[in-house]
């Protein structure tokens, strides 16, 4: 009986639940969203202005030089070639596989100690004064496979890495 | 002298000849009708600084805005993906992927609404991107400014 009564009011209340919120009104704005991505290791803008797309690789931090081609290949022999004064390094890439093993990112750069010529122009480098105008690095990886080796001294045992950078 | 005497009746005459014999009053109404509404300022752009692979989250930047509405109407906000005509009231939170650096990233808002004081209310969008994405970029740094969906909408309902 009293479901019958409710019968009349039943789509009332159906179209009540299921209509329109009760908003009177609204606005709206548009909102942009700007992001800039950098490569592990480089030095990017780190902040809110966007930077537009470069045309060739650069150098990522002031003065070092970077090559990240052939990265995770085994194998590859990659060269890095820089003006003058820049220093050249491999470094992990955070999260690669490179970091973490034997000690995390390796850096090497050849000592100027026998040239006392250049010692006081090497003084002002901000890497120290065993880095020359004009480094090389290299980092060597042994292949597991031959077992022979550079050497079979303890120390010379193979190393096997993969590089990432 | 009785010529003067008469000139300042007559002047008297003149000055008083406002008074009114009697008055009566009545009242009237006011009818005001206040159509209540809000008005959003524009939204400051939310910028994300990125690293490929990161380890932590990266907050976004920006995102500011301000409401002003009639006093005491409350409000809510919402927002949308795309600028496309707003569909009131809008999603608490959205998320995208950038289709330029191929990097998602969710959209919140500081509040889920208010109450107008009248004045302006300030508010931000916020914005999350997760850590250990990896992004698309062939060179040492990007932006997305060539996304086709790096603008959204926020809209206020009332």
């Amino acid at each position: 009986m009293r479901s019958a009564s409710l019968a009349p009011v039943l789509p009332a209340l159906m179209a009540l639940l299921a209509g329109a919120p009760s908003w009177a009104g609204s606005d709206a704005k548009n909102v942009t969203v700007g992001i800039t991505l950098s490569q592990p290791g480089g030095g990017g803008s780190g902040g809110v202005t966007p930077v537009p797309p470069q045309p060739s690789q650069p150098s990522q931090r002031a003065g070092v030089c970077y090559s990240r081609s052939l990265s995770e290949q085994t194998g590859a022999t990659v060269q890095v070639v820089c003006d003058s004064g820049q220093f050249v390094s491999i470094e992990a890439v955070p999260g690669q596989p490179f970091l973490g093993v034997h000690g995390g990112a390796f850096r090497y750069a050849m000592s100027i100690d026998r040239d006392r010529s250049l010692y006081e122009a090497a003084a002002k480098d901000p890497f120290g004064w065993r880095t020359g105008w004009g480094t090389v690095t290299m980092l060597r990886l042994y292949d597991v496979q031959h077992a022979g080796g550079p050497g079979d001294f303890w120390a010379d045992r193979p190393l096997e890495l993969l590089v990432s950078f | 002298m009785k010529r003067i005497l008469t000139a300042t009746a007559i002047a008297a005459a003149l000055a008083a000849g406002n008074a009114q014999a009697g008055s009566t009053s009545g009242t009237f109404n006011v009818s005001v009708t206040l159509t209540s509404s809000c008005t959003l300022s524009a939204v400051t752009a939310v910028d994300f600084a990125y690293t490929t692979l990161q380890a932590g989250a990266s907050t976004a930047t920006g995102g500011g805005f301000s409401v002003r509405c009639t006093n005491t109407l409350p409000y809510t906000f919402g927002l949308q993906s795309g600028n496309g005509a707003a569909t009131p009231p809008g999603a608490s939170t959205i998320s995208v992927t950038d289709n330029a650096v191929n990097l998602g990233y969710s959209l919140g808002l500081s509040a889920a609404g208010g109450t107008a004081d009248g004045t302006l209310q300030p508010y931000s969008v916020t914005g999350t991107m997760a850590g250990g994405q990896v992004g698309t970029c062939a060179v040492a740094s990007c932006t997305n400014g060539a996304a086709t969906n790096k603008t959204h909408t926020l809209i206020v309902n009332y």
